[in-house]
């Protein structure tokens, strides 16, 4: 197949792209926004937290009676108990408190774990609550059985970085590729509208059928530029993650630095997950956009198809959680999470972006066939 | 020399017969004007000539090859204009002889010659830089032309070629015509402007509801309707055979 055409519908495709830089603004500006704004909330959100759950263990079960008699309702969301520090450990790690206070003959410790901390206003409570805890047990003659307590000034952190890098990906990872993915889906939706559907709105469509060169290699030219085009704003989002990662969780971005570094291979597991969702998002609106002859219709269409492709990404959750990971288009969460804990596992992304090109391969057929058929 | 054989139409999405038996032969270096009324089915028939529909039935031959089998190397040597068809608007003329030039395989350099003999006659040079969808109705008219025959075809196909141009639009369209005639080419116009087609077309084909009723030189028409004027004859024409489909209409009902 001689590639003469494609180049040169492709060049054009491009010169009448760079002659609307408003809309290429727009496309890049759209996920930076989007990315950055969903950052800091994220941020935000987690620190603005203040329902939480906390305990406190006190040596003996008297004393915890006692003691959380009195500072019960001072301290709603905490509760006070008897134990080992391994059972407070172990439920820290398990998510099940946000804290604990854990008070021995020497010593108030904050314990917690940020790879589980939801709230940082259960830290705060936390603090609180230890300068009460050591007025009450060393106050005047409170207790008969005086302890002689200290505070541990900083709340002590039980994570270790990797399972703070996880958590994070945890949370951002979805969140940034289900947005980068409607932000990529929205700019084909657009551009397929316009390069695609608007030659037949625009009544261009008839000039290039009327050329010697097949309908199909100047499809194929006008997909390979949006699949440009959709890629270009996708990687846009995912600079703006990274940058909002910076800006607002400066410790976990240091680790993925550092991490990165040492692992290049994190970039190829990006590039492979943008190269992926682009396949399939470019196939997706190549055959909406050239089924129809009125962007309009066209548009209503695309919408469906996103909300189609989304469920069909999100579905497999539900079923089995390893399947997710050979289905990287709206969620990356599981395959982030591998990366955070450096087990990467490229077999299910290769074959993943194997299936992708064939989706975009198949969409390309077809839509060269609906392209041709709705010009009578 | 184009050869139009039984040529049907019929829109499968709205079932519409809009080309019903059309049989005409068009002889190289000759203006040949296809003429009917509104609905009469000429521009379906221009569309199919310029395969940018498929007859449901019949046969078009060019140079005695079938345009079925043979579309991509025919579409190198017809070009088709019709006020329908748009161009780029955000190119500028020289960027739309580029991208055109380019998909009819082209060496830049026949673009760079052909584009300039055609945009300094059309006046389009000086505004070579402008976006086409800022130019006037004439001008993107002119351009369209400009563009169409960049390729240099041997037939050109023009529907309502001077629609809702200005005189001096017309004029200087027409004389273009004539001048490619005078190369040999073969020119098909198709219109309602009977004196468009008296002025210019050497033979002329006349289509009602459908079927081509008449094939010939422009003087052998009102011979053969035994009036004096085209236009007399172009009525008695679309008069005897409009009526006969509503005689059988009413015999039909009866």
């Amino acid at each position: 197949m001689s590639k003469q055409h494609i180049r040169h519908v492709m060049r054009s495709e491009w010169r009448k792209t760079k002659k609307t830089p408003a809309q290429l603004l727009m496309m890049l500006i759209v996920p930076v926004v989007s990315v950055l704004f969903l950052s800091w909330c994220m941020c935000y959100v987690r620190v603005m937290v203040d329902k939480y759950h906390a305990s406190v263990y006190l040596p003996d079960e008297k004393t915890a009676d006692e003691i959380g008699a009195y500072l019960d309702e001072y301290y709603p969301y905490f509760d006070f108990v008897t134990g080992p520090v391994e059972e407070a450990e172990e439920r820290l790690h398990e998510g099940k408190i946000d804290c604990a206070l854990v008070v021995d003959n020497t010593s108030v410790r904050i314990l917690y774990d940020s790879s589980v901390l939801t709230s940082s206003v259960a830290l705060k409570d936390a603090n609180d609550c230890a300068n009460d805890l050591v007025y009450l047990l060393e106050g005047e003659n409170y207790l008969l059985e005086a302890y002689d307590l200290y505070p541990e000034s900083k709340p002590i952190d039980l994570s270790t970085d990797e399972e703070k890098l996880v958590n994070y990906f945890d949370q951002m990872a979805g969140l940034i590729g289900m947005i980068l993915f409607l932000m990529m889906a929205s700019n084909a939706m657009t551009l397929a509208a316009k390069t695609i559907t608007g030659e037949k709105e625009r009544q261009t469509f008839d000039s290039l059928v009327l050329c010697p060169a097949p309908l199909p290699k100047i499809l194929l030219g006008k997909e390979l530029v949006l699949m440009i085009e959709v890629f270009l704003s996708g990687l846009a989002g995912l600079i703006a993650a990274i940058a909002g990662m910076a800006i607002w969780y400066p410790d976990e971005f240091a680790m993925v630095r550092s991490a990165a570094g040492r692992e290049p291979i994190w970039f190829l597991v990006i590039l492979i997950l943008l190269l992926t969702v682009t396949l399939v998002i470019t196939g997706i609106f190549s055959i909406i956009g050239s089924a129809f002859a009125q962007a309009k219709k066209a548009s209503l269409f695309s919408s469906a198809g996103m909300v189609l492709v989304s469920v069909a990404a999100i579905l497999p959750n539900f079923i089995d959680k390893n399947l997710v990971r050979y289905i990287p288009v709206a969620n990356w969460t599981p395959i982030i999470k591998h990366m955070g804990k450096n087990q990467i596992d490229l077999l299910p992304l290769l074959t993943a972006l194997f299936a992708a090109a064939i989706i975009a391969g198949i969409c390309m057929i077809l839509s060269c066939g609906l392209w041709e058929r709705t010009s009578e | 020399m184009i050869t139009i054989e039984h040529l049907k139409k019929t829109f499968k999405k709205n079932k519409v017969e809009a080309v019903k038996d059309v049989t005409l032969e068009i002889r190289d270096g000759e203006i040949f004007a296809l003429l009917g009324p509104n609905g009469a089915g000429k521009t379906t028939t221009m569309r199919m000539l310029s395969t940018l529909l498929t007859p449901t039935q019949g046969t078009i031959l060019y140079d005695g090859k079938p345009l079925a089998e043979e579309s991509d190397s025919i579409r190198r040597r017809i070009a088709f204009l019709t006020n329908e068809i748009r161009l780029d608007g955000q190119f500028t003329p020289d960027e739309l002889a580029d991208y055109y030039g380019g998909l009819y395989e082209m060496t830049p350099e026949s673009i760079s010659a052909n584009r300039d003999k055609l945009f300094d006659y059309f006046g389009i040079s000086e505004f070579r830089d402008r976006r086409y969808e800022t130019f006037s109705t004439g001008m993107k008219q002119k351009t369209s032309l400009a563009i169409c025959l960049l390729h240099d075809p041997d037939t050109i196909i023009f529907d309502e070629p001077t629609n809702g141009l200005d005189i001096l639009t017309q004029h200087l369209i027409e004389a273009y015509l004539v001048k490619l005639k005078e190369q040999g080419k073969c020119i098909i116009l198709s219109t309602h402007i009977l004196d468009l087609v008296a002025r210019m077309a050497d033979r002329v084909g006349i289509i009602v509801d459908g079927r081509s009723v008449f094939c010939g030189t422009v003087p052998e028409l009102p011979q053969s309707q035994g009036v004096s004027t085209v236009e007399e004859a172009f009525i008695k024409l679309y008069k005897e055979n409009h009526e006969e489909k509503a005689i059988i209409g009413r015999h039909g009902k009866e």
